[in-house]
This record gives C-alpha cells, structure tokens and sequence, in this order.
C-alpha cells in the first residue's frame, strides 16, 4: 500500500516537473515581450432613446454613465474594446453591455477612433400603471462610432466627445438611439 | 535644462487641459440642445377605450396624421366591467365606472408615457351600476348614468381628482346615454319608454325641466350643437334622426323633423362648428354625414366615398382637436378613426384600433 502511495506521488511529481519544463521557455520569454497598454475609460453619457414606438410622447433624453476597458494597440492601430454603459430617465433605465473591435488613428495631438460593438442591452420602464410590474427586457444591441481624444499627459487622456448610433432590439421592436459619452481615459503600460 | 523643459510641459499640458475641457463643454452643450425636444409644440394625445372584463387600452394619437400607437404598458387593469370613461380638462387623470363593482375608479395620467396608474381606494358609486359619464366643461362636476338604479348622480371633482357626491335624480328606467348642452341642460335619454329627461344644472344640483320628451321611434343618445339651441335624435326604430329645439329646456320639433338616416342609427355627434351631424347606423357598418343650416334642417352630405366603419357601430366621440371622429364597433370590437376635412366629409384615415373586446368607452386627453 505505501509502495503504491510512493508511486503516486513520484508521478505526480513527474508531471509537475514536465509541465514546468515546458513553460519556463515561455516565462522566461515573456520578459522581453512588451504588453499592450490598457486603457480605462470613465464619464458622463447621454442617450437619446426611440421611445415613441413604446407609446411614449416623444424620444427620451437620459443621462448616465459610460465605462470602458480597451487594449488599444494589438495590432497597428487595431485592438478591442469592453463597454459598458447606463442611462436613466424618470420613466425609464438603459443599459448595455458592448465588446468589438476598435481602430485608432493618431493625428497631431488628437486620437481618433472608430469601433463597432455588439452585446446586450437590458430596458427597464419606470412607469408601469395599474398593473405594478416594470416591464424589463434584455435584447441584442449593436454600437457603431467613435470618438476624439486629447492627451494631456502620459497617463491622463480626456475624451473630448465619443458618438454611438445604437441599435437595440427591446420590448419585441428596434430602437434606433443615439449616445454621446465625455469623460477621461487613464492608461496602464506604454504605448 | 531639464527643470526648465519640465515646467514648460506643465504649462502646455495646463493648456491643453483646459483647451480640451472648453471644447468638450462645448460640444456637449450642443448635442443636448439639439437633442432636447421643443417644449411648447405637443404632436400627440392618448386615447383610452374600456372593455370587459377589467381592461383599459390605451393609445397615444398623431395629432397631424392620426397615426394610432399603441400604448406598452397598456392594457391597464380596473375595477368590474368599466363602461363609461371621461378624461380630465387638465389631462392629468380619467374617472372610470366600473359597472359591475359600482364604483368609480380615479386613474392618474402620466403624459410622457401615457400610462395610467389608479389611485385606491375607489369611489362607491352613489347608485347601482354606473355606466355612462360625461363632465362639465370646466371639469368641476361629473354626471354619471346608474343603468341599475335607474337615476343620475352628480359628483363634484377635486383638482386631484377626488369626487364627492353633490346630488341624484331619478329618471324611471336604464338610462342610456348623457348629454351634457353648453353647461346647463342635461339630457337623459331613456329607450325603454322612448323619452329624454331634461334636467337644469346648477352648481351639480339637478332640476327635471317639465315631463320626459317623448321621442317617437325610439332613442338611445341625443347630441347637442355647440349652442345648444338643437338636438339631434338618431331614431333606431324608424332608421330616421329628429331634430329637436331647445329653449330653456323645453323641447319642440322643428317643422321638416325627423330626417332619414341609415339602418338602425344609434348614435350622433355634432362637429366644433355646429355645421355638421354624424349619425352611426349601426344595423350596417355606415355612417350617414349632414349638413346642419340655421334652421336645424338636415341636408345629406355627399362626399367622394360614403364613410364605412366596422361591424354595429355603436357610439362615436370626436377628437378634442374637432380633426378626427372615432367610430366604436360593437360588433368588430374595434374603433374606426375618421378625419374631418374642412368641408365637412369624413374620410377614414385607415386607422383601426383593435380593442379585442367590445368597445364600451373611450376617452381622449386634449
């Protein structure tokens, strides 16, 4: 029984020691691999939602937050993006979930930067009427645009306007919205 | 040298801060004044329409084009079989009876969103069976039709919307309409004997004006001019419209009275202008359309295609705007929608509101 116990661990032990030799190449090459930066967006954002399809008696004008993570630099001037965002109004609450890629061109002290983003969107309405339940949906959402950004230091970037027109699939229709963002990008890494 | 070039890119970065900030403000500004709507300009009301068994339907309606959409959140849920529905002058909210419950439900309007959120408890009706409502034009007092007591209730409303019963007056049998002329004169139609009840009106105390009319051929609803010197009377039983004159509440027949109308016309509407009658023939899915002279006298209006609506249409309301007329079809379980042209014609917008269920009031914000 502990013959078989010490065999176990010996093997084991020879895995580990296989695994390890076959990573270290690896780790020890990735010091000389330069990681992307990353770059953390942060701001206010404005929605202006199709509404009137709902019922309602015109657009809606919500105001909110936007949040993004992007590797901007994968592959000249290419890299992806993460986008979350949330839009509230007295009658209703927007929000979306958006990952895609993104193309950035550098031109004197601007960035500019197009992106297409393809997620979720959840849509909540706030007045419900007799019956009490809010009615809540989650659907398809689809961002196209792209924005202007300033850097002001080396880690610290303001994005002067970011523009969406966004297409969401909400409550059995399409809603065809826009959403413009401002706010201020830190960066992790170098460029 | 590299203190100095240290504090130079400071300085710039200040700038270019402040730069980059200025602009942002700026097109922010921008984006939010073009994206914000006129606030003087309203392109829309709602449309509320009851039907069995506890629903509200609500629809929100172009004011150019009549284009109906329907509420989301809609239907709205109510007491026990709500008939008659009245709408605020001030929007804000709708009186409901609920016919099979007697009481009277008080709905709040939200106007961005249309949706309608009842405020509890209900009234208890001051009579059994509520039905038909119509209000004052100053929204102050409401008059409702009890089809199970037989008798007319008066309430006073709130700006809140509360009501408080002011006074009743009994009318013999099932009332089944009101009409209210310019304030003063209430009238009660009562098909089982064939009469209208005339009642003064003073501050929601109700005074009968002589004996019941009685109607030759049947009456279900009367409408008034905007005057209220005439009334028109669709006849169900001899598919014709009297025409009656009114004088401090006394009725007469005016000489040509009655006028031939289509098969079985239950109900009528009387334009802004007073220079126009619409008659609902509900033994048929037309609609008979006149010209009113000075006279009363009624004159068959001739347009390019003679109105249809759907199957039995039963009652009509017009739009507060006097540009569209809804057309409620019993038997479709629909509302036809028509615009009025400046001739007076109607022409159907090819809007049809599909209620699922018997149609048995509608209601409409300014």
């Amino acid at each position: 029984m502990k013959i078989r116990q010490a065999f176990a661990i010996q093997k084991k032990a020879a895995v580990l020691a296989g695994v390890l030799a076959a990573l270290c190449p690896a780790l020890s090459a990735q010091r000389f691999l330069k990681l992307p930066p990353v770059e953390i967006f942060g701001g206010y954002s404005f929605l202006r939602y199709e509404s009137k399809p709902l019922g309602f008696s015109d657009q809606q004008n919500l105001s909110g937050w936007n949040a993004e993570i992007a590797i901007p630099g994968i592959y000249k001037g290419l890299g992806v993006v993460a986008d979350a965002s949330g839009h509230y109004t007295r009658e209703m609450e927007e929000y979306n979930f958006l990952i895609g890629p993104q193309f950035r061109y550098e031109w004197s002290s601007f960035r500019f930067y197009g992106h297409g983003l393809f997620g979720r969107a959840r849509d909540r309405l706030r007045v419900p009427g007799t019956t009490q339940v809010e009615p809540s949906n989650l659907a398809r959402a689809i961002a196209l645009g792209g924005g202007i950004d300033v850097p002001v230091s080396k880690r610290w970037t303001l994005r002067l306007a970011q523009g969406d027109y966004l297409i969401t699939s909400n409550f059995g229709g399409t809603q065809h919205s826009v959403r413009l963002s401002t706010g201020l990008v830190v960066t992790f890494g170098k460029h | 040298m590299p203190v100095r070039r240290d504090a130079r890119s400071v300085k710039s970065d200040g700038q270019r801060w402040f730069a980059a900030a200025l602009l942002a403000a700026a097109l922010l500004t921008s984006a939010c004044d073009f994206f914000r709507p006129p606030s003087s300009s309203i392109a829309s009301h709602l449309a509320y329409v009851t039907s069995s068994p506890d629903n509200i339907a609500g629809f929100r309606i172009n004011n150019k084009s009549g284009a109906v959409t329907p509420i989301f959140t809609s239907p709205f849920v109510v007491g026990n079989s709500p008939s008659g529905i009245v709408v605020h002058p001030s929007g804000q909210f709708a009186l409901v009876a609920n016919q099979l419950d007697s009481t009277i439900s008080l709905l709040k309007i939200d106007s961005t969103t249309g949706a309608l959120t009842e405020v509890l408890p209900r009234t208890p009706a001051a009579g059994l069976g509520p039905g038909p409502m119509v209000m004052d034009s100053s929204g102050s007092f409401l008059f409702v039709a009890n089809q199970g007591s037989n008798d007319v209730a008066v309430y006073s409303v709130g700006s809140s919307g509360t009501l408080s019963h002011v006074s009743s007056a009994p009318v013999g049998s099932t009332p089944s309409s009101l009409t209210l002329s310019a304030d003063k004169f209430l009238f009660v139609p009562v098909p089982n004997f064939s009469v209208i009840y005339v009642f003064s009106v003073s501050s929601g105390t109700l005074t009968q004006a002589g004996l019941p009319f009685a109607v030759p051929g049947g009456v279900d609803s009367v409408a008034s001019n905007p005057a209220g010197t005439f009334l028109f009377v669709p006849n169900p039983t001899t598919n014709t419209v009297t025409v009656l004159a009114q004088t401090n509440g006394s009725l007469s027949p005016i000489l040509n009275s009655p006028f031939a109308a289509g098969s079985k016309p239950v109900a009528a509407v009387v334009d802004p202008s007073g220079g126009f009658l619409y008659v609902a023939n509900s033994g048929s899915t037309s609609l008979s359309q006149f010209t009113i002279d000075s006279g009363g006298n009624l004159k068959v209006l001739t347009g390019k295609t003679p109105p249809t609506a759907g199957t039995n249409p039963g009652f009509m309301t017009l739009d507060p705007s006097g540009n569209f007329l809804f057309v409620a079809n019993l038997g479709g379980k629909s509302i036809s929608e028509f615009s009025i042209k400046p001739d007076g014609t109607l022409v159907s917008t090819g809007n049809t509101i599909q209620v699922g269920a018997v149609p048995r009031g509608l209601g409409l914000t300014k």
